[in-house]
Formats: C-alpha cells, sequence, structure tokens
C-alpha cells in the first residue's frame, strides 16, 4: 500500500459509461488483461459475458445449493428411518420397518427444500444483500444502468488503480462519460 | 450495429460431412441387415423377432421423440429449437421406413403376442376374454396402421409448411398457425404413443398393466432425440456453416434439457415401481419380480446407477453442459442405456411358464445386429434428407436473434 493508494481513498472508483454491451465488454476484458481485479459492471439486463470478462467465472452458490440439497437429503430420510424403525414402528401391508422405497419420495423433497433454501440464503449471503448503501449511486447517470446504458466501474481498492492512469486507460475504450465515484 | 445483415438459405447449405456420412450408414445397414437375415435362420424367427421389436422402439423413438421435440419448438420458441428444426425434421420424415420396419412385427405377431393364439391358456380369465375385444390381431394391425397416418400427417404437413417458408412465401399468420397446428400435435403424440405402446410392448404380458406406461415411452423418446441430437452438432457444429453462429449456449441448453428428461424419467420410472411394490398385488409385481431375479438384478440395478444416477450427477455441472466433446460422451451414453432399458422392459417378458428369461448370447448378439441394421438405414436416410436442404431455417422471423452476436 503505498501513500498515492491512500490519497485516492475518497474515490470509490471511477465509472466510466457504454452505450452498448458489446463496448462495455471489449473494455470490461481489456481492464482484466490490464491487470484490474477490484471493478464491477452494471448492465439493464444480466450479461454473462461481461461478468466472465472481468474474470467472475465462478461462485460458490452451486457448491451451497449442493450442500443443502445433501443435507436435506439425509435429513429427510433419517427423519424417516427413526420415525419408522426407532421412535414408532407400525406393520403397513405387511412391509419391512425400513421400506426404503417408501422414504424416497420425502427424502426427494427434503433435498430440493434444503437445496432451495441454501441457494436463496447462500447468494444472499455472498453477494452482501440487502445493502442500503451502494457508492455507485452516488454517479449522477448510474439511474440509467437499468435502462439503456451499461457501466464498467473500477475500483480505487485494486492495487493497480491510480485516478489519473486509469482515468487515460479507460478513456482508450470511449466511454461516452467518465466520472469519478465519491464514497 | 445498424448494418443490415441479408441471408438467404443459400448461406446455410449443409456441409459436405453430411454426404460423406451417407455411404458407412448405408454399408452398415445392408450388412446388418444380411446379417440379421441368417441370424434369424439360424437362431430361429422367435429371437429375431423378440430383438426386433426392442430395436424398433429404440429407433421409433428417435424418430417420433424428433418428431415432438419439432412441434415442442415451434410451440416454445428459442434459439436451441431453430438450431434443431431442419435435423427433426429430417429425422421424422423417417416414418415410412419405420413403417416398414413395424411389418416384421405385424407378420411375426403370433410369435411374440401371447393374446395373438386364443387357445393358450393365457385366454382362461374372464378379464382376458375382455381384454381380447382390444387385443387381437386384426384391430392390432388398425390401430398400428392409424398410429402411422396419423403421426405421418404431422410430419408431412410441418414439412410441407417448411418448404413453404424457405421459399419465402410465408406469412406471420402462417406462423401461428403451424405454432397452433404443433399445440394440437403434442396433444396427439400423447394420445398415440400410449397406444402405441401399449399394444406393441405392454400387452407381452397381457395380464398386467400400468397406466403411467405411456409417460414412460414419451419421456424415453425425447430423451433419446435430445441425446441423438447432441451427438449430431458435436459432429456438425465445428464446421460451417454452423461455426460461423455457434455458440456454447446452445450444448449449455440441449444439456440442461437432457438433464431434465433424465430425471423425468426416474420420476416416472419410481413412481411406477413404488405404486405397484406398495401394492404388492400377484398380478401386478410379477412383472417387477421378472425383471430383478436371476439374470435381470444386475440389469436392472444398472438402470437406477446408469440411467439416473450417473448421468444426473455429471450433467450437474454447468462447465460440463458447455464443453461438447464431454457433453456428447454423455449424450451416447444415454443412447446406449436407453437401449438397455428397452432391453430391460421387452425381453424378460419371453419366459417359460415359472421361469425367468436368461439373457443368453443369442439374443444379446441379435440385438445388437438388428440396432445396426435399422439404425444403419435409417441414418442413410436421414443424412439424405438433411443434406438435401438448407442446415437452419434462415426465413424464421426470430432468425435475426440467432446471427446477432450474443450481447449484441
Amino acid at each position: 500500500m503505498t501513500a498515492s493508494h491512500l490519497t485516492s481513498s475518497p474515490v470509490y472508483g471511477l465509472m466510466a459509461e457504454f452505450e452498448t454491451p458489446t463496448d462495455l465488454v471489449h473494455a470490461a476484458k481489456g481492464a482484466f488483461e490490464a491487470g484490474y481485479r477490484k471493478m464491477d459492471t452494471y448492465t439493464p439486463y444480466p450479461l454473462e459475458e461481461a461478468a466472465e470478462a472481468i474474470g467472475a467465472h465462478h461462485n460458490r452458490v452451486p457448491l451451497i445449493c449442493l450442500i443443502g440439497a445433501i443435507l436435506g437429503m439425509c435429513g429427510g430420510y433419517s427423519l424417516e428411518y427413526w420415525v419408522s424403525v426407532v421412535n414408532y414402528p407400525i406393520n403397513v401391508g405387511g412391509k419391512p420397518f425400513h421400506a426404503w422405497p417408501a422414504f424416497i419420495p420425502v427424502t426427494f423433497e427434503c433435498a430440493i427444500l434444503g437445496a432451495s433454501l441454501a441457494t436463496v440464503f447462500g447468494m444472499l449471503a455472498l453477494n452482501g444483500l440487502p445493502q442500503p448503501y451502494h457508492p455507485v449511486f452516488n454517479s449522477p447517470n448510474f439511474v440509467r444502468a437499468s435502462r439503456d446504458r451499461f457501466f464498467l466501474c473500477i475500483e480505487s481498492q485494486d492495487p493497480k488503480f491510480r485516478l489519473d492512469d486509469t482515468r487515460r486507460f479507460l478513456q482508450d475504450f470511449h466511454p461516452s462519460e467518465i466520472t469519478e465515484v465519491p464514497y | 450495429m445498424s448494418t443490415m445483415v441479408r441471408v438467404t438459405p443459400a448461406d446455410f447449405a449443409p456441409p459436405s460431412a453430411i454426404d460423406r456420412m451417407r455411404m458407412p450408414a448405408l454399408i452398415v445397414g445392408v450388412v446388418c441387415s444380411i446379417l440379421s437375415i441368417l441370424g434369424a435362420f439360424l437362431l430361429g424367427w422367435e429371437t429375431f423377432l423378440q430383438t426386433w421389436l426392442v430395436g424398433f422402439m429404440f429407433w421409433l423413438g428417435v424418430t417420433l421423440g424428433s418428431l415432438t421435440l419439432l412441434m415442442l419448438q415451434y410451440t416454445t420458441g428459442g434459439n436451441w429449437g431453430r438450431l434443431g428444426r431442419r435435423f427433426w425434421e429430417a429425422a421424422s420424415t423417417t416414418l415410412p421406413l419405420m413403417f416398414l420396419f413395424w411389418l416384421p412385427l405385424v407378420f411375426g405377431m403370433s410369435h411374440l403376442y401371447p393374446w395373438v393364439n386364443e387357445s393358450r391358456e393365457y385366454m382362461s380369465t374372464l378379464e382376458l376374454r375382455r381384454a381380447h375385444l382390444w387385443l387381437n390381431p386384426t384391430s392390432f394391425v388398425i390401430r398400428g396402421i392409424i398410429y402411422f397416418i396419423l403421426w405421418g400427417i404431422w410430419t408431412w404437413r410441418l414439412r410441407r409448411w417448411s418448404f413453404v417458408e424457405e421459399a419465402g412465401r410465408s406469412t406471420p399468420a402462417d406462423f401461428v398457425g403451424i405454432q397452433n397446428f404443433s399445440g394440437a400435435g403434442i396433444v396427439m403424440y400423447a394420445l398415440t404413443i400410449t397406444f402405441a405402446s401399449v399394444d406393441w410392448v405392454m400387452s407381452l404380458n397381457p395380464h398386467w398393466w400400468s397406466t403411467v406406461w405411456g409417460m414412460l415411452f414419451m419421456v424415453g423418446e425425447c430423451l433419446t432425440a435430445f441425446a441423438f441430437t447432441i451427438w449430431l452438432l458435436a459432429r456438425l457444429s465445428p464446421l460451417e456453416p454452423l461455426a460461423r453462429i455457434f455458440k456454447p449456449d446452445y450444448f449449455h441448453d440441449f444439456g440442461k434439457l437432457m438433464f431434465a428428461f433424465v430425471i423425468l424419467w426416474a420420476y416416472l420410472s419410481f413412481a411406477q415401481w413404488l405404486i405397484i411394490w406398495s401394492g404388492n398385488i400377484t398380478e401386478e409385481i410379477r412383472w417387477y419380480l421378472d425383471r430383478v431375479h436371476g439374470h435381470w438384478k444386475p440389469v436392472a440395478t444398472a438402470l437406477i446407477f446408469l440411467h439416473f444416477v450417473l448421468p444426473f450427477a455429471i450433467l450437474l455441472s454447468r462447465s460440463l453442459k458447455r464443453q461438447p466433446r464431454k457433453l456428447v460422451k454423455i449424450a451416447l451414453w444415454i443412447m446406449f442405456i436407453r437401449l438397455v432399458d428397452l432391453y430391460w422392459l421387452v425381453q424378460p417378458s419371453f419366459h417359460g411358464p415359472g421361469k425367468l428369461a436368461p439373457i443368453s448370447w443369442q439374443s444379446v448378439l441379435m440385438n445388437i445386429v438388428n440396432v445396426l441394421a435399422m439404425g444403419g438405414l435409417w441414418l442413410a436416410m436421414f443424412y439424405w434428407q438433411v443434406g438435401r436442404r438448407s442446415i437452419l431455417p434462415v426465413y424464421d422471423p426470430h432468425f435475426i436473434e440467432m446471427l446477432e452476436a450474443k450481447h449484441g
């Protein structure tokens, strides 16, 4: 952490505004190749290529979902086993107490339940929502991110971030506007 | 961004590789047909017909599954559907060939279906005398012809529409018309495949019934058709003209749909098993007992793990679904295991009184030969049909979306 980094800290980042998704993806790819990592793209609709361009290939939501499913599955099966074999065994149609085919529907449903709860809460835990305040909204034109403009914000937290250098770097991609985003 | 893109069917002429694939398929088909007839004389017509039924149901699955996906993509839209349209049109056009393949079953009926001979002990009970009103040779043939006529009407109409569209003579109202026609076709398919699968496969055991039977075949056929399409796209997508517009997203879509149908297959198969297992009634459970003991025990166990657990676990991966080389292996595996499933449904029916049907090398060998015989001829006709026309429906109202870069 150098002194120049500290002096740039009042700025959250530099926000470049693009008119087309193609330009945004181009700029995002360029920034990633130049070594920037702490950055994000903001688009009116999901744009997978932009996410891939800034290196967001993977997140851990699928893994959390899988773990939730396995836990739900084991939980559902154990519950049925405990009820039907240990706690309150009833003879149903001469079937064995441990009648696994009959346990499958509940096991399946519990796996789905576990997976969906894990996915929702895992997603919220990872993306930090709900978030009442975010500095990007200080950028005057940012409302258009939910309408018709495509934004790339390089954050000052990035070790490579220098206000002037980064601004010059972004200018090469011909954005319609570059703004400093205050905290 | 504002440049007008003008494309014509000529820009999407089929790759010459398709023509090169036709001859090998035809040779395999002819050689195996000869082997199959030789085998019938050496091993007996019963072995021939039993395994012919398995092969017939498999290739009928590819044909009708394709017809269904064709109708499905008209009703739902989506780029994955436009990508598969020409292939499914060509696959459903093989219907006359499937009719020819059906004829051995008609002529060999008495070797296959116990209800054909009234004198047998099968006709002893009142239920079966009633069933005879439905299951008798005359109505079997008439119904079979009706199924083929209905499938033919939809195939022919969808094909004719496709030629009109390609000639540039279609209107948006026509497109809505064909969407509605396809919607009706899906209902038609659900009904006919239920009746056909009951007639051709379930009636091998006239004592036994299952109401989910038709759905099992419906799902199995669509699954086979998805696997077949993925295999085909993996071969053709690196070549021009498909390479020009192809995106990993398409494999992802097909992979997801194949995944869904794997789950659906397991769901329905399990539903049938759970109900019959819970009831445990002599008439019903016997069908399963014939299929989970003796030689069939490893097959039944393998189906659970290799038709469901393995493909399910593998297809969970997002990145795998986007890699054609890996996805095509799963697709080929699913086509193979579909065949095993059909073999497991059909073959154990041919048991002696009080005995289990064995898995003999004769029947396995004959099965392979028959599947290849039908498959070779089927593929030759399929490649011939695909090679005759543009490979994408360029005058589809939404085709322009396929030309755009994904983020355009």
